[in-house]
């Protein structure tokens, strides 16, 4: 089994930022020019954005950090918010992605959500390499989401997520990629308040955007 | 028959059912979707602790540690036979809770602006000592108004608990040794729905010699007609007793939308043959399910309720042959119409004034105790005046006259009071009473009448004999028929022989104020009564904050309980007042009590009443346009009242003792306490004494010195700034110094009068507090505001208690899960602010001396310090006695380096001096013993002994329920005796079968339990009854807390005189002013209208609103229904984007255009928060506002009265309110909606 350290340092670096996060920026830079497997281009973005973590005041980035995915549902690095938003589904889909961990032997030991992204990154650094890449692909689209609202934003945070994109062997759902982004930058659409709050069939699996 | 070839024990597979169910073999996986979704690891109760009366018990589902889903618990213990269950309770709103706990919204982590951060890690590297470090950021003035004016504007970073705690800490510990301990104050609404988590920052406060603000009267929920009526904060019938009611009319209230869980009974009871009638301008979900609907113009009620009493006074009382005689006799036990008022000659007659009293007469009637308080009526057995028993001056310094059996307390024989002197009369005299809508009352958009200011009635009246001479008197009742306008046949041109005649309060004179025809008021009014004498008393009115939030609520509420009490309903299962505003009724509150404001270490706690409070330090009153004279009765002395503003009167009822203070005075009360001792004098002398030759001065006297600003606040539970704080605009201009929408000038700016009794200043105050922290489980627009920000644990991540006014029962919230993230239980987080407190306090604070000012009140001795005439020390009308003619002064040690421990621990107080509410006390040492053993001991620190452990939460619930009588028999019983010893009977049988029972937080959570009787209350819990207030006065002869012991019908204090409310009268509503000065010059469409702001459909005040489930059935954000005549003014079409404007400030939202809304009139829903899709205001220039961005606190100076019987100050009980409904805003279309995202 090969897994790649490249998962395990885009997820430090989509953590809220802390000194010791900023001290361990070198190595991730390395680790991600070893493992190679983010195009050149985007390993030069990434590069970028750790020169840009390691070189700014570190309140201000945490400043930044709180304000891009704290307060702005539309950014929520909580996979499953934008999936289900605040519907019951959210919580068997939780329950569901913790015992997929539990099968690969691992259980949460931090007050943290099965959802959180950096937390699903991680785990994505400790199974096989071709596994991560299929699991990567199940939330694709809400990782072109991302991506494509802090572009907007002119964000540089958005190279964590345009790599992670670049890196998944399947493409997000352009279809939903083009609704989710069309109006208002940041904020939820209607047409996504819609849809979260369609009925869906019984027993119909919800659609995934 | 067959044995060998048949089967004995098989039979084929093939149909069953006579051929209606068959067998397959086809895969039953599908069937998983159903099991997995009721698949959990356990199922744990709890409720939603939200500011909401339904109180409803919920089963949490947890799978793996996660809260899956929840449903409505159905084991409510079973009502009696013939009457519905309490469940299904819940709504759509609880329903949807369980995401909040991992929504987006969710507070996750400590936070702090980045801002302040900085200043303080820089602070801490020059000052090792954290008070110092807070000291050098707020003593550079200049420096400290930055980071104050980036207050909501984002900014935050996360922090951990270390930190903030030292933070907090070290504020605190920096402002109590600079400006003292009165300088920090902390706001938490309605204990009853969380009772520990209130009591974790109460106690923390209470400890430390802060300030608990109150929030009842805030919210502008408070009825002070209760207080004023009943001596008691609001006492009401369960909903359950609705359907014990045969006619119940539902009054500005919205129970569907407002009480959904209660609804059910509103609906049941109709099956039962029930009519509903519904009052209310709009057509409300309501309206729509009741048998008839009145809409009279909003604000107007109070002329729709006199016309319905009327009518009742006229058909019921006066014409013989359909007089009640229930009525009559109910009246004559249980108010006090039969007692007797004297009459001033005034020019043309006579002006009632106060109530006789037996000092009044030579030799004080030859009663030594409380003469003064003593109140007198004529008894028709001897025709002689005597003094009945239970007047309010034989509930103190005496034993066993306080009842209302009708006796004359003198001689103990038995009366027969006499109601009206109509066939006794010396003489038919004048009356004057006030008219406060005829020609000098100019609105825009509300009518007059066309009737004299004063208007003079014939009244029988009696000459008797006094120590100051012969005097005019007359009885209540007598005076009470003439306030209505009825003729008694005495040639009366004023009073109404028909109910046709244009005269106060006719039904026709109400048409022309209201818009409701005359002849449903008279059939509503017939029916109601009919039912009531038909069923002695089983008719209620269900009533609502659209009745109390205007200005002159005491108004619209004295005639509807006029109406209650004429009828004989109040105290009556299935009948009386349902009041449903805000309070959730903290039943087992003497238990609570200690808990939450540390009455077990010190006594007593500084309360302050928080619409005061907010008037003076958010700097409202710096733009009263409201004058006194504007409000006074046409039969006042004006000369008394010139040069007085409202904050004017404020002050003065602050330095009588009347209304609390806080901060108290000018100086650090513990550096007075220091200065006294050095000078040799008690803190009281000294004080006096500083007082009187003005070197000290009340700090309500210069809010605006810095040295008087409130310092640091704390808001838990609440979203003050999001939802209750009217004034929203002042709030961020004047308390935390940040970006505003306030364009009203200044009284100097306006050149109009200023205050006399309040230094003025010509610079703005701005930025006053230098802390603001702010506990919540989400980010809510007070969150937004705050400088620290503090994650707590949601409702299912905690223990507690809670209760309601609703239903009976006691039930918890438990800890589901644990605190997610990094958040805490309230409980957790003060005992942490506490700890750090402590450790740092060390070193800066040891055993200091705090002084206390405390108000003149209610339910001790010194309600009645202040008997005849009102008197300021400062005018030099009297001498400075505290406790009589001013605060009292208590001196509290507190020892600062033993807060922590003090805080886990029950001290030895409730052992020395017992417990107790609402004026009976009990011993309570066996309780305590019960506590140690239950909990355990604690012994938290060498110099202390072994207390009782409150560490947890739950063994704070553990404290509450073995303390308060409503969950231990034992402890009932013991408060049912004390009482007895005041009203000389015996009542401990209310409460004698449930003696052995201890109700236990475990046993709550095994099932919801219905409380023990408890004198506290006013209604019993019982197999025959349901709950209803009033139901002992009326039952076991308990007196109300009242001047007369009776319901007050009459408030004869001098301000209520002055101010024309001695009886109820139609005040119409206030001009606020707001909209002239703003009005659109640029010749753009626009529209003023009346500002309404109910409780909405898909939130609980703000909590709910920022939730995708309840903004998707809402429209997804701020919103505003106006009538379809309005919108077409204003060309404005249904969904589109609206500005409402005036001096206060500016609110954006989406129009709903709806049939509902009546032209005139604008509602919105309180409380959209301005976190949730707020549009830029083209008019302020930030972010659109919330409701209260346009609204500004109004007091009224009726509602300062103190030191006087049942209008003393209480924690909630009494005081100035917020209310918010006479104000008017312009309406415009925003064409262009900017959101400020670039």
């Amino acid at each position: 089994m090969t897994s790649k350290k490249t998962f395990k340092a885009l997820s430090i670096m989509l953590m809220y930022p802390t000194v010791e996060i900023q001290s361990s920026l070198k190595r991730i830079l390395h680790t991600l020019q070893h493992e190679a497997i983010i195009t050149q281009k985007n390993l030069q973005n990434l590069a970028e954005l750790i020169d840009f973590l390691q070189n700014s005041d570190l309140l201000d980035l945490q400043e930044q950090y709180v304000d891009l995915f704290d307060k702005n549902p539309s950014l929520s690095l909580y996979l499953f918010e934008h999936v289900y938003g605040e519907m019951r589904d959210r919580g068997q889909a939780m329950v569901d992605l913790t015992e997929h961990y539990e099968k690969n032997g691992l259980s949460i030991s931090q007050k943290e959500l099965p959802d959180y992204l950096p937390l699903f990154l991680e785990f994505l650094s400790t199974i096989d390499y071709e596994k991560a890449l299929d699991l990567l692909g199940e939330p694709i689209t809400i990782i072109a989401i991302l991506n494509a609202r802090l572009k907007l934003i002119n964000n540089k945070y958005y190279y964590i997520l345009a790599a992670l994109e670049d890196i998944s062997k399947i493409a997000p759902d352009q279809k939903v990629l083009k609704k989710s982004i069309c109006h208002n930058k940041i904020k939820i659409t209607c047409e996504e308040i819609d849809q979260n709050w369609e009925e869906t069939e019984a027993f119909a699996t919800r659609k995934k955007m | 028959m067959n044995l060998w070839n048949a089967l004995t024990f098989f039979k084929k597979i093939d149909d069953f059912s006579d051929g209606h169910g068959i067998r397959t073999n086809e895969s039953r996986s599908w069937e998983k979707a159903y099991r997995q979704r009721w698949q959990h690891d356990k199922v744990v109760r709890s409720t939603h602790g939200v500011n909401c009366t339904g109180s409803c018990s919920w089963k949490i589902y947890v799978k793996k540690g996660l809260v899956t889903w929840e449903t409505q618990q159905t084991d409510y213990p079973r009502t009696r036979p013939d009457l519905p269950n309490h469940e299904p309770r819940g709504c759509a709103r609880g329903a949807s809770f369980s995401w909040y706990i991992y929504s987006a919204a969710r507070l996750k982590y400590p936070l702090v602006r980045a801002d302040l951060v900085r200043r303080w890690q820089h602070a801490k590297t020059i000052y090792p000592n954290a008070i110092e470090a807070w000291q050098s950021i707020v003593e550079q003035e200049e420096q400290a108004k930055e980071y104050k004016a980036a207050r909501g504007k984002g900014g935050f970073v996360r922090a951990d608990w270390d930190t903030v705690t030292e933070i907090i800490a070290a504020a605190n510990i920096y402002t109590i040794k600079k400006y003292g301990p009165d300088r920090i104050i902390g706001f938490s609404p309605i204990p009853a729905m969380s009772m520990v988590s209130y009591a974790a920052g109460s106690r923390y406060l209470s400890l430390i010699g802060g300030v608990c603000m109150s929030f009842y009267d805030w919210y502008c929920d408070l009825p002070p007609s209760s207080p004023q009526t009943w001596g008691e904060q609001t006492d009401v019938p369960e909903s359950a007793d609705w359907f014990n009611s045969n006619y119940i009319i539902l009054w500005g209230s919205n129970v569907p939308q407002t009480r959904t869980p209660d609804a059910h009974f509103f609906t049941e009871v109709r099956y039962k043959g029930t009519k509903t009638a519904v009052i209310t301008p709009d057509y409300s979900e309501a309206a729509k399910l009741s048998d008839v609907w009145l809409a009279p113009k909003q604000g107007t009620d109070a002329a729709l309720a006199l016309a319905l009493g009327h009518v009742v006074l006229k058909e019921y009382y006066l014409e013989p042959k359909t007089k009640s005689k229930y009525f009559e006799d109910y009246c004559k036990r249980y108010t006090d119409m039969p007692f007797l008022v004297i009459l001033q000659p005034k020019e043309n007659g006579f002006v009632p004034t106060r109530l006789v009293r037996a000092s009044d007469f030579p030799n004080n009637f030859d009663i030594n105790n409380n003469p003064e308080w003593k109140t007198v009526c004529f008894d028709a057995i001897s025709g002689e005046i005597v003094a009945p028993n239970g007047s309010i001056g034989s509930r103190w310094k005496e034993k066993g006259k306080w009842n209302l059996e009708l006796k004359d307390a003198k001689t103990s024989k038995p009366i027969d009071p006499l109601m009206s002197l109509i066939d006794s009369h010396d003489e038919i005299i004048l009356a004057a009473y006030p008219y406060f809508a005829g020609g000098s009352y100019q609105h825009d958009h509300f009518n007059n009448s066309d009737h004299e200011q004063i208007i003079y009635r014939k009244i029988p009246a009696r000459k008797i004999n006094l120590t100051e001479g012969d005097i005019y008197i007359a009885t209540v009742f007598d005076l009470f028929v003439g306030n209505y306008g009825i003729d008694r046949g005495l040639g009366d041109e004023k009073s109404a022989q028909s109910y046709d005649e244009d005269l106060p309060y006719t039904p026709l004179w109400q048409e022309q104020i209201t818009g409701v025809k005359k002849e449903q008021v008279i059939t509503l009014a017939r029916e109601f009564a009919q039912n009531a004498e038909d069923t002695e008393g089983t008719s209620m009115i269900i009533i609502g904050a659209a009745m109390n939030h205007w200005y002159h609520m005491d108004m619209n509420y004295r005639s509807i309980i006029n109406l209650l009490i004429m009828c004989g309903c109040v105290g009556k299962s299935g009948g009386g007042w349902a009041h449903y505003v805000g309070q959730e009724k903290l039943r087992p509150q003497s238990g609570w009590l200690p808990l939450a404001f540390g009455l077990d270490w010190s006594r007593p706690p500084r309360h302050m009443n928080s619409t005061s409070f907010f008037y003076s330090h958010t700097n409202q009153w710096r733009y009263e346009n409201l004058q006194v004279d504007d409000i006074l009765s046409p039969l006042a002395d004006k000369s008394e009242w010139q040069k007085l503003s409202l904050i004017d009167c404020n002050v003065k009822a602050e330095r009588m003792g009347w209304l609390p203070s806080a901060p108290h005075l000018n100086e650090n009360p513990i550096k007075l306490s220091k200065q006294a001792s050095q000078a040799n004098l008690s803190v009281a002398d000294y004080i006096t004494q500083e007082l009187k030759s003005g070197k000290l001065i009340m700090a309500s006297e210069d809010p605006d010195d810095p040295k008087n600003f409130p310092r640091n606040m704390f808001v838990w539970r609440s979203n003050l700034l999001g939802s209750s704080a009217k004034g929203h605009e002042y709030f961020l201009k004047h308390l935390l110094g940040t970006t505003h929408g306030v364009r009203a000038k200044n009284l100097s700016e306006d050149n109009a009068a200023k205050p006399s009794q309040v230094k003025w200043h010509e610079d703005d105050a701005c930025g006053k507090l230098d802390l603001l922290v702010t506990l919540d489980f989400r980010m809510s627009t007070t969150c937004l505001y705050s400088d620290i920000v503090l994650p707590t644990a949601s409702w299912y991540e905690k223990d507690d208690l809670n209760t309601s006014d609703m239903h009976p029962f006691i039930h918890p919230l438990s800890a589901a899960i644990d605190p997610v993230w990094e958040s805490k239980t309230d409980w957790e987080i003060y005992k942490a602010i506490t700890k750090k407190f402590q450790e740092l306090a060390k070193n800066n604070l040891g055993v200091e001396k705090d002084i206390v000012f405390l108000p003149l009140l209610h339910d001790t001795p010194a309600e009645i310090a202040q008997p005849l005439g009102v008197k300021d020390w400062k005018m030099g009308q009297c001498d400075l006695i505290p406790g009589k003619t001013m605060p009292n002064i208590v001196e509290v040690e507190r020892d600062y380096s033993k807060i922590y421990d003090k805080f886990i621990s029950i001290g030895p107080a409730l052992k020395e001096l017992g417990n107790g509410c609402k004026g009976v006390n009990w011993d309570t040492n066996h309780e305590i013993d019960q506590i140690a053993l239950l909990n355990g001991n604690v012994s938290p620190n060498e110099s202390m002994q072994k207390l009782p452990k409150i560490e947890s939460a739950i063994e704070a619930c553990e404290a509450i329920l073995l303390l308060a009588p409503e969950t231990n028999g034992e402890v009932a019983l013991k408060a049912w005796k004390a009482l007895g010893d005041a009203t000389g009977r015996e009542h401990s049988h209310l409460a004698k079968p449930r003696e052995h029972e201890k109700i236990r937080f475990r046993d709550l959570q095994a099932q919801p339990r219905k409380i023990i009787s408890s004198p506290t209350w006013s209604g019993i819990e019982s197999e025959e009854v349901s709950y209803n207030a009033s139901y002992t006065n009326v039952h076991e002869l308990i007196p109300w807390r009242t001047l007369t012991g009776r319901q007050q019908l009459y408030q004869d204090h001098q301000w209520m005189q002055a101010f024309g409310e001695a009886l109820c009268v139609y005040k119409p509503p206030i001009n606020t002013n707001t909209v002239k000065a703003v009005l659109p010059d640029d010749g753009s469409e626009y529209v003023t209208l009346n500002f309404i702001t109910p409780h909405q459909k898909w939130g609980i005040h703000s909590t709910f609103s920022d939730n995708l489930i309840m903004l998707t059935l809402s429209r997804g954000g701020p919103i505003v229904w106006i009538s379809e005549k309005d919108a077409k003014k204003v060309s404005v079409s249904d969904n589109d984007w609206v500005e409402m404007m005036n001096v206060n400030g500016a609110i954006v939202a989406r129009a709903v255009v709806s049939q509902r809304v009546p032209e005139g009139m604008l509602m919105m829903y309180h409380a959209q928060e301005k976190v949730i899709n707020m549009p830029i205001s083209p008019t302020t220039n930030h972010r659109g506002g919330i409701h209260n961005s346009v609204t500004r606190i109004c007091v009224k100076p009726t509602h300062m009265i103190g030191g006087y019987a049942q209008l003393s100050y209480g924690f909630n009980y009494y005081g100035t309110v917020g209310s918010n409904r006479d104000e008017f805003v312009i309406l415009k279309k925003l064409e262009n909606v900017s959101w400020g995202i670039e």
